[in-house]
């Protein structure tokens, strides 16, 4: 076993904090405040190639490893940048790039991942619906074969990125197979294609610079080369899809946990009450002491799976869900300590720890609710 | 980076639970509450590489090399597994007093108290806390004073795990305000090895309160005296360290039966663990074992490989493990309900021993202050 980064890993998690610290952190509040979202930060995470860090040269990326790609998560959310910012670049990256260049034909990776990676264009992926959320199998949106196009037909529902999207991938049911499983294929849909609409943005309780939205497909025609790859194999791509929700994309809310760990430090030790600072209070190191505990104890679980991808092990779903489960709920005891810390200070939005406090309340909801992810434990455990 | 064990690990695990498979089969009775049970189990293990790289030669007069902290933790974790109170109690005699040794001893101090218990002959035992508190410091009351060629040493150490057994004891204490470590025979004039203490969990492991009257201890017996008090923190780290693993194993204990118990018990026609809240239940055990273990883990590797948060992640990991511990234990009493509350359950046994885990060495308390110290310090340095 051995727990350490290389000395490149750590060298580039730095750049990316400082880049993100002086580029990003800055206009993160404002952009929360108003709830839109930050395209100007994002085209610049995709200028320092953040945005395709694990994808192959000839496409844009930077042919980083896995472990490297959560390096950068995991930076992002300790430097400070909000929770909508880096939900929409993991959605972008992993759930619609990464699922064309691990399932797209050649035209397809040309085409399409050139400019997601540079950020030109802003991808999403389509997957729940009102009525299929982690369910994948009961999913209701239909793509008819007619001729050498597909005809989509349904909605999608909290489609992270869904309303400024300019690539979908998008899951529907082309055939009803034996099994509920079978029969679920993918699809690439762009921005303005006839019968494709986005619905208007959601008010959200955090994470509000990321736009999610309905998608909506009404006799939505594509040609049939917007299959990605065969017809049918839809489940098994989005489960491969969803093991990045549930393992890089949480890397952020690790960092994060560093990030309020930095605050509640710098403001226990500023705040004063009955003549000495907050810091030196026993209830207070506890509080921040737990903070730690939980940050140390997440750490090795992500790059655990980030590991597992490298070394050409795909399909983590046990592990996967232990870090989801673990992240999702434990990530809420530090958010929630955090702002006790700051008092009143704490409630209000001059202080990134509401901002973080509200954002954390999405981990064990999205890509996979925590109870989906005890399910999956309960039943892979042994 | 690499999460796997490599293979030298994995064999001693798996030479270790198959040699400990046997040993119990073979031995009913070394789980009873007999107080000389330890030593049988420990003269059992002892050709076997659980102690030390090698050492199935009893002839031999030089000690071999510890294993490595992270192997260590694996194969104390598997010893856990089958008992937690035996684990404990090898645990600190070998990876605690023989460590010590191992660590700062003269070659003549290896040979009288350290061969005897790499070859299984002997169980050690260590002295450290004191009625003024629960670390070793430099206000510690124990000491030893100059007299002729030797020593006298006084003080009182309670709560010494190991010391109605013990052979050989080691007792920290201080020397002209140093800390130094006095190596002591049970048979050591002055020396009173109180009554067992009753406990609430871990039965099998003899506790009991060492008082220090005159002892007279040879220049030769005496490790230190030191110039600073690292020893003293060297020391509770590795104490720590055991308590640590041990928590993990009666999580893993724990886990196990409750699985166990879920999945033959049926109801309803149904096995137990089909019902969502039993299944979920046993879904968030496993999610604290899990993280447990990479954290422990982890902290363990960053000790070996003298990583500057070594210290910091270890606290965290035993405040963590530890209380996990208990809430493991906790849902697996509760998942075999009244069964679990039965004496001669493991469940049962398993929820009192994981009590000891977040008051034995530092306490949770004390080490959440020094965890949010550190903390305050870096960002103080900006670091």
């Amino acid at each position: 076993m051995d727990f350490s980064f290389s000395a490149e890993q750590m060298l580039f998690k730095e750049q990316v904090l400082k880049f993100a610290r002086k580029e990003i952190v800055p206009r993160c509040q404002d952009h929360d405040l108003r709830g839109e979202f930050d395209f100007q930060s994002f085209r610049k995470l995709g200028e320092l190639g953040i945005l395709g860090l694990h994808f192959p040269e000839e496409f844009g990326g930077s042919g980083a490893d896995v472990v490297t790609s959560a390096l950068a998560g995991e930076a992002l959310g300790e430097a400070g940048v909000d929770g909508g910012l880096t939900l929409s670049y993991g959605a972008h990256t992993y759930l619609c790039a990464d699922t064309i260049y691990r399932h797209g034909s050649d035209k397809q990776k040309k085409r399409y991942l050139p400019k997601l990676i540079s950020g030109e264009w802003i991808g999403c992926m389509g997957l729940t619906e009102p009525g299929a959320g982690s369910d994948v199998t009961a999913l209701s949106t239909k793509a008819v074969k007619e001729g050498n196009r597909y005809i989509l037909n349904g909605s999608k529902m909290f489609i992270t990125n869904g309303p400024i999207a300019d690539v979908a991938v998008v899951y529907a049911r082309t055939f009803q197979g034996k099994e509920r499983h079978e029969g679920i294929s993918a699809f690439i849909v762009e921005k303005g294609t006839p019968g494709f609409t986005p619905g208007n943005k959601l008010i959200k309780m955090g994470v509000r610079t990321s736009y999610t939205s309905a998608l909506f497909f009404e006799d939505c025609s594509i040609p049939e080369e917007n299959l990605l790859g065969q017809e049918g194999n839809g489940f098994l791509m989005s489960m491969e899809t969803v093991e990045w929700d549930r393992s890089t994309l949480i890397a952020p809310f690790l960092g994060g946990m560093a990030f309020i760990l930095d605050k509640v430090c710098r403001y226990s030790l500023e705040r004063r009450q009955f003549g000495r600072a907050i810091a030196y209070f026993q209830a207070i190191k506890h509080k921040i002491a737990d903070i730690k505990i939980f940050y140390e104890a997440a750490r090795a679980l992500v790059y655990r799976i980030a590991w597992c991808k490298d070394q050409g092990r795909p399909v983590n779903h046990l592990e996967a869900a232990v870090a989801k489960l673990f992240i999702g709920d434990w990530s809420l005891i530090p958010a929630n300590h955090a702002v006790m810390i700051h008092g009143g200070y704490g409630y209000c939005h001059e202080y990134d720890v509401e901002r973080n406090f509200r954002d954390s309340r999405l981990a064990p909801i999205g890509g996979g609710t925590s109870e989906i992810q005890k399910m999956i434990i309960s039943r892979l455990m042994g | 980076m690499n999460f796997d064990l490599n293979e030298g690990q994995k064999q001693k695990k798996e030479d270790l639970a198959a040699r400990l498979s046997q040993i119990f089969q073979d031995h009913p009775d070394l789980s009873e509450k007999d107080p000389e049970a330890v030593r049988k189990l420990l003269s059992l293990l002892a050709p076997l590489d659980y102690f030390f790289k090698t050492g199935t030669d009893p002839e031999q007069t030089r000690v071999s090399p510890f294993p490595e902290t992270l192997t260590s933790v694996l194969l104390a974790q598997e010893m856990a597994q089958f008992s937690p109170a035996f684990c404990q109690a090898l645990e600190m005699s070998t990876r605690l007093f023989g460590w010590v040794i191992s660590r700062w001893g003269t070659e003549e101090q290896i040979q009288h108290f350290l061969i005897p218990i790499q070859q299984g002959r002997w169980l050690g035992a260590v002295g450290l806390s004191e009625s003024l508190g629960n670390l070793p410091s430099r206000d510690m009351l124990t000491e030893g004073r100059k007299d002729g060629p030797g020593y006298l040493v006084n003080g009182s150490k309670p709560m010494v795990i190991n010391a109605p057994l013990a052979d050989g004891l080691g007792v920290i204490g201080k020397i002209d305000g140093q800390p130094a470590f006095f190596l002591l025979r049970s048979t050591t004039p002055g020396l009173q090895i109180g009554p067992p203490l009753a406990t609430l969990g871990l039965d099998q492991v003899a506790m009991a309160d060492l008082t220090l009257s005159h002892c007279p201890v040879a220049e030769e017996q005496i490790i230190g005296p030191f110039p600073d008090a690292s020893i003293l923190s060297e020391i509770q780290t590795r104490f720590n360290l055991i308590i640590t693993t041990v928590s993990l194993g009666i999580m893993e204990r724990a886990l196990r039966g409750a699985q166990k118990v879920a999945g033959e018990t049926s109801v309803n026609g149904k096995p137990l663990r089909a019902n969502q809240e039993i299944g979920f239940k046993l879904a968030e055990m496993f999610t604290l074992f899990q993280t447990a273990q990479w954290m422990l883990y982890r902290a363990a590797w960053m000790l070996e490989a003298g990583e500057a948060e070594a210290l910091t992640t270890l606290a965290a990991a035993k405040v963590f493990v530890t209380e996990s511990a208990e809430e493991v234990t906790r849902s697996a009493m509760q998942i075999a309900a009244g069964q679990g509350f039965l004496s001669g359950n493991i469940l049962e046994s398993s929820f009192r021993d994981a009590r000891l885990g977040p008051v034995a060495g530092d306490t949770s308390e004390v080490l959440r202050l020094r965890i949010a110290e550190d903390c305050l310090t870096k960002y103080k340095a900006g670091l």
